[in-house]
């Protein structure tokens, strides 16, 4: 089983017991982690950073969300997860550079110059107005995306999100006969629907401009 | 949807960080040589975020909460740490995703006509459900929370479900915690003893939490119900002046009869 028995922390979490799976969290970055990440990061922070990323991803599917663990070497699946968040902070980190060629080269092209002058606060204004059109057609996606869910979706959303009644009294009326994590489950799959609804009409919308 | 059923699928696995090695050398090659893959990419984690913040409001900030209580179990490195150097801070994201989320939610709901069933008829009634609607005890986590009797904070829950409410109270004496303590009040506003609950909620009130603006609306609808209209019009001030996303409806109230 290894050093660690990963079916017993994972099981006393999803009953609320913590312990075992805060008490790892030291031993398993010294031991496994710091100087293999360190070797991936190139920086002893983001080797940090990536471990907690992985850890919290790696408690909120398996003890959270109950997923089923990956059969085999654990300790190589979590460092696996570690890899996919450091491109993805990489990934975020360039596109937040890519964010700012784009404000130099508005430098170069005069528009920051001294003081407020009317150009620079047309650009302005019209950087807000680009902006404001960005964030409403998000909006009318979204809103396009929830009017194609299904109804029991679409009433998960209204009653328990938005009246805030409890997934518990929603589970009789909605049908669900079965245990508490029937309707927990159909949630999950609402939010993949709703995910995928969402990305099909930002990729229309896209298509459109 | 025009990228393939297949990336679809590469990028959700991404984001659950499930991609093995040879997945993820092959992900990294097409988002750098891929501009519609890296769009891609981009808007799938805009729609998934958000998504999950349409079916479980605050599930960001938990995720967060979450990391921070993990990090208080290792040491830091010895540099200063910086986790989001040169990458914007995800609350800044989360919070934008929620405005994003509740706007189109409000819109959606206002034009299926939701919103019709709360009228301000009756101002006590409009209170109270304003503050039942104030807490999501499904989101309400007492996981790592304990009493100051040492007391699972989630066993507390379940006595609070199974309306075992005097056992809850004799649970939450001296809780320290806002969770806690909200249990304690709800327990005394369900064996009417609302003077009571009135006291747990008004420290409640006061302190910086996830909880105030529940602790705010459970005391306008109670001194509404005890008739003390001075100091509902205190509570319902507060809302506003912290701005919470219930400020409307605060105003709303304040002009009743």
């Amino acid at each position: 089983m290894g050093k660690y028995d990963w079916n017993h922390i994972v099981n006393e979490g999803r009953v609320g017991n913590e312990a075992p799976f805060n008490a790892l969290l030291q031993p398993l970055y010294d031991a496994d982690f710091k100087w293999q990440l360190l070797k991936v990061t190139q920086s002893e922070e983001m080797a940090f950073e990536v471990f907690l990323n992985a850890m919290t991803k790696f408690w909120e599917r398996f003890i959270l969300k109950k997923e089923h663990l990956p059969k085999g070497n654990i300790k190589g699946y979590i460092h696996n997860m570690a890899r996919n968040n450091f491109l993805d902070l990489k990934r975020k980190d360039n596109r937040k550079s890519n964010l700012k060629t784009v404000e130099l080269d508005d430098t170069l092209l005069g528009f920051s110059a001294k003081g407020l002058s009317e150009e620079n606060m047309y650009v302005n204004r019209q950087e807000s107005v680009d902006g404001q059109t960005s964030e409403n057609r998000k909006l009318r996606s979204l809103s396009t995306a929830i009017g194609k869910l299904c109804d029991d979706c679409k009433t998960l959303i209204e009653r328990n999100v938005f009246e805030g009644e409890k997934l518990k009294s929603l589970k009789i009326e909605m049908g669900y006969t079965g245990s508490y994590q029937a309707i927990v489950e159909k949630k999950k799959r609402c939010i993949k629907k709703l995910t995928k609804l969402f990305f099909v009409e930002l990729n229309q919308m896209k298509g459109v401009e | 949807m025009g990228i393939k059923e297949k990336e679809y699928k590469m990028i959700d696995r991404f984001f659950e960080m499930d991609l093995d090695r040879s997945e993820l050398e092959a992900f990294e090659q097409k988002y750098d040589s891929d501009e519609d893959f890296r769009e891609a990419v981009d808007q799938y984690e805009t729609a998934h975020l958000t998504s999950q913040e349409a079916f479980i409001p605050g599930y960001g900030r938990f995720l967060d909460q979450k990391k921070e209580g993990f990090a208080q179990h290792l040491k830091k490195p010895t540099e200063e740490r910086t986790p989001t150097k040169g990458i914007p801070p995800r609350g800044i994201g989360i919070g934008i995703l929620i405005f994003l989320v509740l706007g189109t939610l409000a819109y959606w709901w206002y034009t299926e006509g939701g919103h019709q069933d709360k009228s301000m008829k009756d101002p006590v009634a409009f209170a109270e459900n304003m503050a039942v609607n104030s807490i999501n005890m499904d989101g309400l986590d007492l996981s790592s929370v304990r009493s100051a009797m040492d007391v699972p904070g989630n066993a507390i829950l379940t006595q609070f479900e199974q309306k075992k409410y005097e056992e809850v109270i004799l649970a939450t004496q001296d809780a320290q915690t806002p969770e806690l303590n909200l249990l304690r009040g709800l327990a005394f506003v369900q064996l009417g003893q609302k003077k009571e609950a009135i006291k747990v909620f008004e420290p409640l009130s006061q302190k910086q939490s996830n909880l105030k603006d529940a602790a705010l609306w459970w005391l306008v609808y109670l001194n509404l119900d005890a008739g003390k209209d001075k100091e509902v019009d205190k509570y319902l001030n507060a809302i506003i002046e912290e701005d919470f996303p219930s400020t409307e409806e605060a105003l709303e109230l304040l002009k009743r009869d």
